[in-house]
């Protein structure tokens, strides 16, 4: 049987193919999109998770640097305690003045005119 | 095709049916009947609720000078089930603990929770976390401590292991002090370990309020400085001093003594008598302090001419009693100003005859004895005064020398504050007012006031006070370039167990400065000293404390104020 021209492919047969291509185009559309979504959920998660482990770390660092303060503000107070002070004056040699020793002088406001 | 045994689809249908309606049964038991236990144990399992302790409010003195405050501390407590070794244990916590491994070691007998340590350092907590003993675990709590020791103890009272005020202003203002704890629920993994994304709810807690007191700090210091000293050269047994602003009632220093040290209140469990703020708690027959009121109503009353001269001898007898003066004397003819500032009993008990029982009884009341002072301060006393239906042929000379009636020091201060306030009462107070979570001062309302006698009263007694210190039994609290005016007392202390007076005494001076516009109001008392007289024992304590308070307080000197009328010297 003599060969003829080609005959073309049947029309259903190339739409197919076709349409097979299409799919596999959506598949991998879809498939990066969802992978994308996946990526980006997990990094938004990761993200999140890090700025909670950062809030805590923060609480705990507020609360330990109030602490702190309040621990110095007792220290100072301590210190400046007129029972320690007098304790350290007396040990360093000082005396509280006597009756009449200190005598407290008030400044009252410049006067006259000053020329 | 053979047909399927129908008996047998029934059969295997109608199991399948009970199975299914089982299961639904079950599912409605679980998820109805049974839901709310069955949710409570999965957030028990799954959620992790812990007390969030609210920072107790600081107490500060008149000008924020700190006096208490609360630190971080940690409970070290122990499952004991869940301890393995309990020998090692106990010698692994007893250095860091520094106790003896044996006393651990009793805490970690027995079974279930149990503390081994209270409110320890949170450095030596940290070093419990890290031996990482099973069963030993660290709760977050709060610890009370006093910058200042001693000072002003019995005022500013303790707080308890469970952070609870257990005397003085730390249970007066227990309320207002601890604030409210919150709580946070976190989600943890089976581990116990938070869960980063997981459910965290958070109730933050509030704050107590500072509570700031009346008191100064330095003048505080000083004052109890000098009454340690003046306890220790009379060989008394203890002493009170209150210092008071007469205008505002404000109570600018209130020392007692012997005192302790508030952050180590354990080691005086044995002595709970020493806790006692005895300026308020504890009364005393106010001895001669007390001519004052009986010279007040005579004067308010105008019961007599102040120019009159009384026949006063050194001793009289009433009924079987036989009263004297504390020293002999030639009888005397002497005006109300001598007799005040003499301090003679015969005289002032020859006063109180002509002004009579009912008034001097009103009076004393109006001054405010026989019910506490509104102070509020925790077994603050009342002091005894007898209604004047029970007053015995005896209680009316006595009482206006100011025995056979108990009033408390701070209740005597208020007297002489009322005289030096031109005879109008104020009502004492210990705290200016306290500061919340925002940061505002909110003051506490002005003190209630009442008037007891008039400013000319008040303008006569003051005279007479100044002469007392001038010329009678005050000479010692004299200040040079200062007008004080003061009263001394010698009290005899009745028996505690029987009826009678013993040989022992309070001495006292109560007084304020200067006489004409006076700042300041000091009582100072000493409980039997050896040197019984109140001029003696006392008036030089108060002049130690008014010369500190005079350049504490800037008072300038003021003018001076006249003689009482016609008096003798």
């Amino acid at each position: 049987m003599p060969e003829g021209p080609s005959s073309p492919l049947p029309k259903g047969k190339l739409s197919g193919r076709r349409r097979n291509r299409h799919h596999v185009g959506f598949a991998v559309l879809l498939g990066t999109i969802l992978t994308l979504m996946v990526i980006a959920i997990v990094t938004l998660n990761a993200l999140l998770a890090q700025a909670s482990f950062r809030l805590q770390e923060l609480e705990r660092t507020i609360s330990g640097l109030s602490e702190r303060q309040l621990a110095l503000e007792y220290g100072v107070a301590r210190l400046s305690s007129p029972g320690r002070l007098a304790e350290w004056a007396s040990d360093h040699g000082m005396e509280l003045p006597g009756p009449g020793q200190v005598h407290l002088l008030r400044v009252g406001e410049a006067r006259g005119s000053g020329e | 095709m053979k047909r399927p045994p129908i008996g047998r689809l029934l059969v295997l249908l109608v199991g399948m049916l009970a199975g299914l309606g089982g299961i639904v049964a079950r599912l409605a038991v679980l998820q109805v009947s049974k839901a709310p236990e069955l949710r409570s144990l999965g957030y028990d399992q799954r959620l992790h609720p812990s007390d969030l302790p609210a920072q107790r409010g600081r107490i500060l003195d008149r000008n924020g000078e700190l006096l208490a405050i609360s630190l971080e501390a940690r409970d070290v407590y122990v499952r004991r089930e869940l301890v393995a070794d309990r020998t090692g244990t106990a010698e692994e916590l007893a250095p860091i603990l520094d106790v003896k491994p044996r006393e651990v070691l009793s805490r970690l007998r027995g079974s279930g929770f149990a503390f081994v340590a209270r409110q320890v350092d949170p450095r030596v907590a940290q070093r419990i976390r890290t031996l990482e003993l099973p069963g030993v675990g660290l709760l977050p709590v709060s610890k009370r401590y006093y910058p200042a020791g001693p000072l002003a103890s019995q005022v500013l009272g303790f707080v308890g292991v469970d952070g609870i005020g257990l005397d003085g202003l730390e249970l007066q203002y227990q309320d207002m002090l601890a604030g409210r704890s919150g709580e946070e629920i976190q989600e943890v993994d089976p581990a116990g370990r938070p869960i980063a994304m997981g459910l965290r709810e958070v109730v933050e807690p509030r704050s107590g309020a500072d509570v700031w007191t009346t008191m100064d700090m330095q003048l505080q210091y000083r004052v109890e400085a000098a009454l340690a000293r003046a306890v220790e050269v009379n060989r008394a047994k203890g002493g009170t001093v209150i210092v008071l602003d007469p205008a505002t009632g404000d109570i600018l220093s209130m020392a007692v003594y012997p005192t302790f040290d508030p952050n180590r209140f354990a080691e005086w469990a044995d002595d709970p008598d020493v806790w006692k703020n005895r300026a308020v708690t504890d009364a005393v027959e106010p001895g001669s302090v007390n001519k004052v009121i009986t010279a007040s109503v005579a004067v308010e009353e105008r019961a007599f001419p102040l120019e009159q001269r009384f026949t006063v001898p050194w001793r009289i007898r009433i009924g079987n009693s036989v009263i004297h003066d504390s020293h002999e004397h030639p009888t005397e003819r002497m005006t109300l100003g001598d007799i005040v500032a003499q301090s003679s009993n015969i005289g002032i008990i020859k006063v109180a005859e002509e002004v009579g029982a009912p008034l001097l009884s009103r009076y004393l009341s109006r001054f405010g004895f026989g019910r506490t002072t509104g102070l509020g301060f925790p077994g603050e006393g009342s002091g005894l005064l007898l209604p004047v239906d029970d007053w015995s042929l005896t209680s009316l000379p006595t009482i206006a020398f100011g025995q056979g009636i108990s009033v408390t020091p701070l209740q005597m201060a208020a007297v002489f504050a009322t005289i030096a306030n031109g005879g109008t009462w104020v009502q004492p107070r210990l705290v200016r007012g306290t500061v919340g979570e925002n940061g505002a001062l909110v003051g506490s309302p002005p003190s209630p006031t009442r008037r007891v006698v008039s400013p000319r009263t008040a303008r006569i007694l003051t005279r007479m006070l100044a002469y007392a210190v001038e010329e009678g039994t005050g000479q010692s609290a004299q200040i040079p370039g200062y007008q004080v005016a003061g009263k001394t007392g010698t009290a005899r202390k009745p028996y505690p167990d029987r009826p009678g007076y013993s040989r022992r005494y309070v001495a006292s001076f109560i007084g304020f400065l200067p006489a004409s516009r006076p700042r300041v109001v000091i009582a100072a008392m000493l409980d039997e000293p050896e040197t019984v007289y109140g001029g003696l024992a006392a008036a030089p304590l108060f002049r130690e404390i008014a010369r500190y308070a005079i350049h504490r307080l800037e008072i300038e000197p003021g003018d001076p104020v006249p003689r009482p009328p016609s008096a003798q010297r």
